[in-house]
């Protein structure tokens, strides 16, 4: 772990130096683009919109880096601009498609539930269904805790929401699971 | 829900579902050729990797660069001031002449038919009265508007 640390450490040093900045940027995309890309993924579905939205979170990265003052941690500040952007999208897609942004279980969820990839009887298809019903920010947070494993203390540095919030929240994404999956037999 | 069952969300993690990517894939080596292709579009940014040169480039100004653009607006100024003398010598309205020194004015009062239409129809009798009375010459003009004054004014002693 404390390889690690030091790894990103010192990458975030040659990101402020000048001489290596453009070469430091190559490595943090290759170290960051597989973990972002999937929290994209689970939040837009379909591959194309993610590939998008990967390279303007990167592409916003590097216009901005000098806003990067090595306060948070670089993996912060890069999920804090995916998710902006991830976000973002949705909203857009959901004022295109003229879905009110109160409608949590509206055409949204519907039309991300019908995706290609949601298809098959397996626990792993449902379960992406049952996620997929979810309201953004619900499955946002329960994206994070479940998938990417992530401490609560990081999802909230990430979202600028309490602990207790999204403790709240991620209660009521697994009820809501819970009782989507009860119509299906997994022989649980 | 039956309390003795296992969580779903339990049984879908014992059986790896509860992974970053499980479930969704991408192309083979996708993440190899994303970021070759993003290195490659990134814009140039001379701020982050230049600054040097852009310190060089933006080095002290020396006086006359500071100065220069109120130099520029002073002589504007001028310029503008040294054209409105000039207007006003070429139209000659710059000062009122006497009216002597106006020979073209002099021979028009002289005009009697200037005068009566030019003139004499453009003055009220009854503004020159309040003149009169205001300068106190009223009493050398009495006789000549005698006629014109209403009974019931009473004109001062």
């Amino acid at each position: 772990m404390d390889e690690k640390k030091e790894q990103i450490d010192n990458l975030t040093a040659r990101l402020r130096d000048p001489a290596t900045v453009r070469a430091a940027f190559g490595e943090m995309v290759a170290e960051y683009s597989r973990p972002l890309y999937w929290q994209i993924r689970r939040m837009v579905l379909n591959p194309d919109d993610a590939d998008d939205l990967l390279q303007n979170t990167f592409m916003k990265a590097w216009n901005s880096l000098e806003n990067f003052r090595g306060e948070a941690k670089l993996s912060t500040w890069l999920h804090k601009i995916a998710i902006n952007e991830a976000i973002s999208f949705l909203e857009k897609e959901k004022r295109r498609a003229g879905v009110s942004l109160d409608d949590p279980d509206g055409a949204l969820a519907a039309g991300i539930a019908a995706s290609p990839d949601l298809d098959g009887e397996s626990l792993g298809a449902h379960l992406r269904q049952a996620v997929a019903t979810l309201p953004d920010k619900q499955r946002l947070v329960f994206n994070m805790k479940y998938f990417d494993d992530m401490k609560y203390e990081e999802i909230s540095e990430i979202l600028g929401t309490t602990v207790g919030a999204l403790k709240a929240s991620y209660h009521l994404a697994v009820k809501k699971i819970e009782k989507y999956m009860e119509r299906f037999d997994h022989g649980d | 829900m039956d309390r003795n069952k296992p969580h779903i969300l339990e049984t879908a993690r014992k059986q790896g579902l509860a992974t970053p990517s499980a479930g969704l894939d991408v192309p083979d080596g996708y993440f190899d050729s994303f970021a070759a292709r993003l290195t490659a579009q990134l814009p140039e940014r001379p701020e982050l990797e230049h600054p040097d040169d852009i310190e060089a480039e933006s080095a002290p100004r020396t006086l006359w660069q500071t100065v220069r653009p109120y130099v520029y607006m002073a002589a504007m100024f001028a310029g503008v001031w040294l054209m409105l003398q000039l207007f006003t010598m070429l139209s000659g309205t710059g000062r009122l002449q006497p009216m002597d020194s106006n020979p073209v004015l002099a021979e028009a009062l002289d005009n009697d038919a200037f005068l009566e239409q030019f003139v004499y129809d453009d003055i009220d009798s009854w503004d020159v009265v309040d003149e009169m009375v205001e300068d106190g010459s009223l009493d050398a003009g009495l006789d000549f508007f005698a006629d014109e004054i209403p009974d019931d004014i009473v004109l001062p002693q």
